[in-house]
């Protein structure tokens, strides 16, 4: 129930805050466009008002809007009205009308239509926007290791989540003064705060002499027009003849004769402060403040919607647990730490995998930790990192629980941590859980794995080593909720190295358009779209876990093009080593954006070995602005199997291509891509100087002799390779 | 109820030459159709030359929004004048119906209602209706650009 409630407010906050910031982004709008539109002069007051009141008949005051629009109100035997006026000319501009339009979004904005119930609404909204901003900014420090940190730049990222954290950086400052600004409006229009503006009381003595010109009055002369607020005139010549003035400072009265302060008040703190609120809350006043809110408005709207979403997602991968055992039954328990909920998806797969080998398993988060487990005899830890190797949200008591009560000596332990390696303290939170049970002199039954960003291989992995331990066969997919398998059909096949136990072959599929949606789930639908470098999972069978190939092409091309080395007893590249043209199997794709160049026109390094070609070889086929690409591949017979031979020939002729550096095991003289870029050092130093991104493709073993290499050239440059990981200058796709 | 007949009678006192006889008047108002946020409505008593006697309804609780009520904010009167003699402000076309107590002095001797009337971002108008106060029922249209379609007053 009380999850029902809170999703219900979470829901209205967000929705109500969508429609502030929809609103309240058109009204910034037409605030710019009134203060850019609106003529103004250098001239006084009295000069204008003299004007003016040549040009109105019956005039009864002039006012200044916030945003510079001059309003004059006048009444005669015939007629009365509004007019806008020119301050410079004294012309009258036409009648003054309110746009419908506007007046009612700026009902809407601020009370919903509603009246008083929809300002306790509205102020509601800002309280919300005040606190979501503030426990945000808490969020994100943490994240980001400290307050201290809180200026540095954030590590290069995609998706929703990461943009809302730039965003909600980059607008914090602005979001909070609309929040505080909208509260302090909201407390005075419902009387919670006085507003101070009680008025100035009028003169009890009689004026009665008679007026002189208006541009003679000194009080007038005196002001300049945009400290004017409001010039009311003599309504009552007899005995009344003064003007009341309003001005941005303070209110009172001008004798019409002598042109004198009759007496002036200043306004009060209250009124100063529910007018700082307004100016801040609207922007009148600076267009470049109007123009700020404006942004900041886009802002949060699009803040409100990706944090709905991403709060929709984790909600939806948390999910049901089903057939979830209770603490005191299971045999083995699951405890989760993580803070995007991807985690949770991985203990959803262990729980129903275990579940349907006839074990008994609880599911929990991490801080449910107990001391007693009366019938566990396995316990798995799967710990996501939050942050600067903090725990994330789940898990923030694990440790302390830990502490007070440690793991009885029969629970065998295991811990999995999941983390992005480009973060500094990488899986950090999964070592310190793996480090106090070893102070705790609690022995892990599998040493500590670590996960980085759902690596299929590194989770193919993983699922060997736990099933083995849990005695049941284990299988885990990368977190994705929705993988809709498609048809592959063979479209050509090359063949290299034939003759050798195992060759290599370019692969060109066609991608079967994906069935129909269903339901709203049409608006989104999108044909699939992929760039080299993202990743073709092949299943190989029915309940068989996907293996993951590296792609060579875009959804341009209309193929999706792999290359694959059969492996003696592989069972996946054996069964697409048999496909002939027109065979299908099923895959699908899996995006890896993270793989590919950054936008720019820095150099790009790309290193790769045997059919880690493949992404390279898109990279390159995509360069047609001729960015300069340096490839090293190194492969085994320069005879047998230098795939894409002659097509990095001909784009090294073209341009597309900068160098190209081969390196051959079984040549002449035998040598590997390692040794090749040892001889280049100089000038990869070089290209790391002008900030060249590295990318490299390949074995994990090739890979290991990569960074062996480039580690000492960035260290004589003062850099590191952790250092280029974190600016997302060097990725690697390895397997 | 009890307090505020009181309080009349002490106003009365010092502001009438007469001791107060009081009776209850109903003050009927209805506006017109206009596009705009509810009006804020003052209505007063004057002599014929609009010398404030005294307050006999306020429609509109924010006391910021009082100075536009021009004439009626402008006539110095005190905020314990009016106090309990307030009420919600009237929308477009809406009717106000309101029954105040009013000496029997201020009736077929000179004195007029007045109302004073304002929109938030729109005209302020002073004195939009003017209606001498006599014994017998009184009724009035309003001004061509104000909000008031129709006023009238009965004890």
């Amino acid at each position: 129930m009380s999850q029902r409630i809170h999703l219900l407010a979470s829901l209205a906050l967000g929705l109500l805050l969508l429609l502030s910031a929809a609103t309240g982004l058109i009204l910034a709008g037409n605030q710019l466009s009134e203060q850019l539109q609106a003529p103004t002069t250098t001239d006084s007051v009295a000069q204008m008002a003299e004007r003016v009141a040549a040009a109105v008949p019956g005039i009864e005051r002039i006012e200044r809007a916030p945003s510079g629009v001059l309003r004059v109100a006048f009444s005669t035997a015939e007629d009365s009205g509004v007019l806008r006026v020119d301050p410079a000319s004294g012309a009258v501009l036409g009648s003054y009308e309110p746009s419908a339009l506007m007046e009612g979004l700026r009902d809407l904005h601020r009370d919903l239509l509603l009246g008083s119930a929809g300002r306790w609404l509205s102020g509601l909204s800002a309280l919300g926007l005040l606190l979501l901003s503030l426990s945000g900014a808490w969020l994100l420090a943490r994240r980001l290791g400290g307050w201290r940190r809180f200026l540095l730049p954030i590590a290069p990222g995609r998706g929703l989540a990461h943009w809302h954290t730039v965003v909600a950086r980059w607008t914090l400052p602005v979001v909070v003064v609309l929040a505080l600004s909208g509260l302090y409006l909201s407390a005075v229009s419902l009387e919670l705060i006085a507003s101070g503006e009680e008025g100035a009381n009028y003169p009890d003595a009689v004026y009665a002499q008679p007026a002189a010109p208006l541009g003679n009055l000194s009080a007038l002369r005196n002001l300049a027009l945009e400290d004017l607020r409001e010039l009311e005139f003599p309504a009552d010549r007899d005995e009344g003849n003064y003007f009341t003035l309003r001005t941005a400072t303070g209110e009172g009265f001008v004798n019409a004769a002598s042109g004198q302060w009759i007496s002036f008040q200043r306004y009060g703190l209250a009124q100063r402060l529910s007018e700082t609120a307004y100016v801040l809350h609207t922007g009148a006043g600076s267009p470049f403040w109007s123009l700020l809110l404006a942004g900041c408005s886009s802002a949060l709207l699009f803040l409100t919607g990706s944090g709905l979403l991403a709060w929709w997602q984790r909600r939806r991968l948390t999910g049901e647990l089903r057939g979830n055992v209770p603490a005191e039954q299971a045999q083995v328990v699951v405890l989760v730490g993580s803070q995007s909920g991807s985690t949770w998806h991985y203990a959803r797969q262990l729980l129903a995998q275990l579940q349907a080998a006839g074990q008994r398993v609880h599911v929990a988060s991490m801080n449910q930790l107990q001391p007693h487990y009366p019938q566990a005899r396995k316990l798995v830890l799967l710990a996501a990192t939050h942050g600067d190797g903090q725990a994330p949200d789940s898990a923030r008591d694990f440790l302390q629980r830990l502490e007070q009560s440690p793991l009885p000596e029969h629970l065998h332990t295991t811990v999995v941590g999941f983390g992005d390696s480009r973060f500094q303290h990488f899986c950090g939170f999964a070592r310190q859980v793996a480090q106090q049970l070893e102070r705790q002199g609690h022995a892990l039954a599998l040493p500590l794995q670590c996960i980085d960003r759902s690596e299929p291989a590194a989770l193919q992995q993983l699922a060997q080593g736990l099933g083995q331990w849990l005695g049941c066969a284990l299988q885990l997919l990368p977190a994705q909720p929705h993988v809709a398998l498609q048809r592959l059909e063979l479209l050509s096949r090359e063949l290299y190295g034939e003759e050798s136990e195992s060759p290599a072959a370019i692969l060109r599929f066609a991608l079967q358009p994906e069935p129909r949606a269903r339901g709203p789930a049409r608006l989104w639908q999108r044909r699939a779209r992929f760039s080299p470098g993202d990743l073709l999972a092949i299943r190989p069978g029915e309940g068989l876990a996907p293996r993951f190939y590296s792609i060579a092409s875009s959804d341009e091309d209309g193929a999706v093009e792999i290359c694959v080395r059969r492996q003696p007893g592989g069972y996946c590249s054996g069964l697409l080593h048999r496909l002939q043209p027109g065979d299908c199997v099923e895959g699908f794709i899996q995006p890896h954006p993270d793989f590919r160049p950054a936008a720019g026109r820095h150099p790009v390094i790309l290193i790769g070995a045997g059919t880690g070609v493949a992404p390279l070889i898109g990279f390159v086929r995509k360069n047609v602005n001729q960015r300069p690409l340096h490839l090293y591949w190194g492969g085994r017979d320069p005879q047998a199997d230098f795939l894409y031979g002659r097509e990095l020939e001909s784009y090294l002729a073209e341009g597309r291509l900068t160098g190209l550096r081969l390196a051959f095991s079984q040549g002449l003289e035998p040598c590997y891509v390692q040794d090749r870029l040892r001889e280049d050092a100089q000038q990869l130093s070089l290209l790391l100087q002008q900030g060249a991104q590295v990318l490299v493709c390949g074995s994990r073993e090739m890979a290991a002799g990569v960074r062996a290499v480039i580690e000492p050239v960035l260290q004589t440059l003062g850099e590191s390779l952790e250092q280029l990981r974190l600016q997302g200058r060097y990725r690697e796709d390895v397997y | 109820m009890h307090k505020t007949a009181i309080t009349f009678a002490l106003a009365g006192a010092t502001a009438l030459p007469l001791a107060a006889q009081a009776r209850e008047i109903t003050l009927q108002t209805t506006l017109n159709e206009y596009r705009g946020n509810e009006a804020y409505l003052a209505f007063y008593v004057t002599d014929a030359q609009g010398n404030y006697q005294r307050t006999l309804w306020v429609s509109g609780k924010k006391a910021k929004y009082y100075k536009h009520l021009r004439d009626w904010v402008r006539s110095g009167n005190q905020r314990s004048e009016f106090d309990g003699l307030t009420g919600a402000s009237v929308g477009s076309g809406e009717t106000l119906e309101v029954a105040v107590e009013l000496e029997d002095a201020l009736i077929d001797a000179g004195y007029e209602i007045r109302i004073d009337s304002a929109v938030e971002d729109k005209r302020d108008n002073r004195a939009e209706v003017r209606l001498p106060l006599t014994a017998q029922p009184g009724q009035t249209s309003g001004g061509a650009q104000g909000y008031v379609e129709r006023f009238g007053y009965q004890f």
